[in-house]
């Protein structure tokens, strides 16, 4: 009955079936978007950043110091064989790569992949 | 006898003014003996101590000149960006010269604080790796007469060589390489320094070129978290100084070349490193009757704190 009070075409149909194709695609690609900015308060609870050039104790203080600075961060642990610092973020905080990859930067060094867990 | 006296403290004034350039005036941060390319954090500061001690007998007259310097260099290091980082440096002297004069052996000697470096440092050139880094990094600074140049004992003013202060706004600069990976580092230098004249006097020139070694030797294997290394280095400093000049006139026992090598350990930790090396001359080619130096020691201490929390 509600059908018939909207009438349609096959065009309109056309049109109808592609927003909701596209509905569809934008739902999904939704939490891809959201991992390269941050994830979600809520969400993952650990950042590991992959920082590039750092090669010795001593340079280590730096990104250490840097990263414990961003809003939320509850702990840093680098793992200077690895060239990696991981980063334990209160969940109910959204710190995004961007701020990340920035504070690697201001401890001199050039940060590379993040991964989120 | 007067002018015996005279001509013998004119000589002793020719020589005090050879061993000028041995006195260290600049020291600067890692490897040991100088700077390198890595980065001071933004907003971070790193503290440094040293001391310092040179020894000199070579003395080709028969004077039987012995000279002992000992310098407490304290170093200040910020980070204003990612890339740009002043130092600022203020030595403590402590200098003594003996010798046989006709009277007897003397010993003339002052202390005091020195006169103040301050550089800054921009890197230029970053290749970060994972595990690894490579930077370029040209250096420029201005050393300010802070420190006293008129000390007196009992024979008079003392000779500006010996003074804790040169009287005279000098400039210096050159570029720094460095080459780091997780087992080991390289580090070069290259280098003018430029003086001025105050009081007639003017000290050579210096052209300078070091590098150094590092090697990890603790631990064999990096294990999880941030350990502390133990470094072994190898260190090579060179000096090439032009004559001083007293009243516009060429001083023929000053200047020289000077070639240091050295072997030295360092304690890294990510808070502090403690360090110590020994060199001594390999070529010590001076110009006339100028004092030669047996070794010199530096022993230190790097501290670093961060100016987003203490």
């Amino acid at each position: 009955m509600i059908f018939k009070s909207f009438p349609m075409n096959h065009a309109d149909g056309w049109w109808i079936g592609l927003a909701l194709v596209a509905v569809v695609l934008a739902l999904l690609a939704a939490p891809y978007g959201a991992w390269s900015a941050g994830p979600e308060p809520g969400a993952a609870k650990q950042a590991v950043v992959a920082v590039n050039g750092m090669s010795c104790p001593f340079c280590a203080y730096g990104v250490r110091k840097h990263l414990s600075a961003l809003p939320g961060v509850k702990s840093v642990q680098v793992e200077l064989a690895r060239g990696k610092a991981i980063v334990d973020v209160d969940p109910e905080v959204r710190l995004t790569d961007e701020r990340i990859r920035k504070a690697v930067r201001e401890a001199g060094f050039t940060p590379g992949k993040i991964e989120w867990r | 006898m007067g002018k015996d006296l005279m001509a013998g403290r004119g000589v002793l004034l020719r020589l005090f003014l050879a061993f000028g350039f041995l006195i260290p005036t600049t020291v600067v941060a890692a490897p040991v003996t100088f700077n390198t390319a890595l980065p001071v954090a933004s907003g971070e500061g790193i503290l440094r101590g040293q001391y310092v001690l040179v020894r000199a007998t070579g003395d080709p007259t028969s004077l039987r000149r012995s000279i002992t310097v000992q310098a407490v260099p304290a170093a200040l290091a910020y980070g204003v960006t990612p890339r740009l980082a002043l130092f600022g440096i203020l030595p403590y002297f402590d200098k003594s010269l003996e010798l046989d004069a006709p009277g007897g052996r003397i010993e003339r000697s002052a202390s005091g604080f020195g006169d103040l470096l301050v550089l800054g440092r921009y890197t230029a050139i970053a290749l970060d790796r994972p595990g690894s880094t490579i930077r370029l990094a040209p250096f420029a600074g201005v050393k300010a007469p802070t420190g006293k140049d008129d000390v007196s004992d009992g024979l008079g003013r003392l000779p500006r060589p010996l003074q804790p202060g040169s009287g005279s706004w000098d400039g210096l600069g050159g570029i720094v390489f460095t080459w780091q990976t997780l087992g080991w580092e390289f580090d070069a230098d290259a280098g003018y320094r430029k003086n001025t004249a105050s009081d007639g006097l003017r000290f050579g020139d210096q052209a300078f070129g070091d590098a150094s070694l590092q090697y990890r030797v603790r631990p064999r294997r990096l294990e999880a978290g941030v350990p502390a290394y133990v470094f072994a280095v190898a260190e090579s400093n060179l000096v090439i100084a032009g004559r001083d000049r007293v009243g516009g006139v060429p001083d023929p026992d000053s200047g020289g070349t000077r070639w240091n090598v050295g072997l030295g350990l360092q304690y890294v930790t990510e808070r502090f490193v403690v360090e110590g090396i020994y060199q001594v001359p390999a070529v010590q080619r001076l110009n006339g009757n100028a004092v030669e130096t047996d070794y010199s020691l530096s022993v230190g201490i790097r501290w670093k704190f961060s100016f987003l929390s203490f």
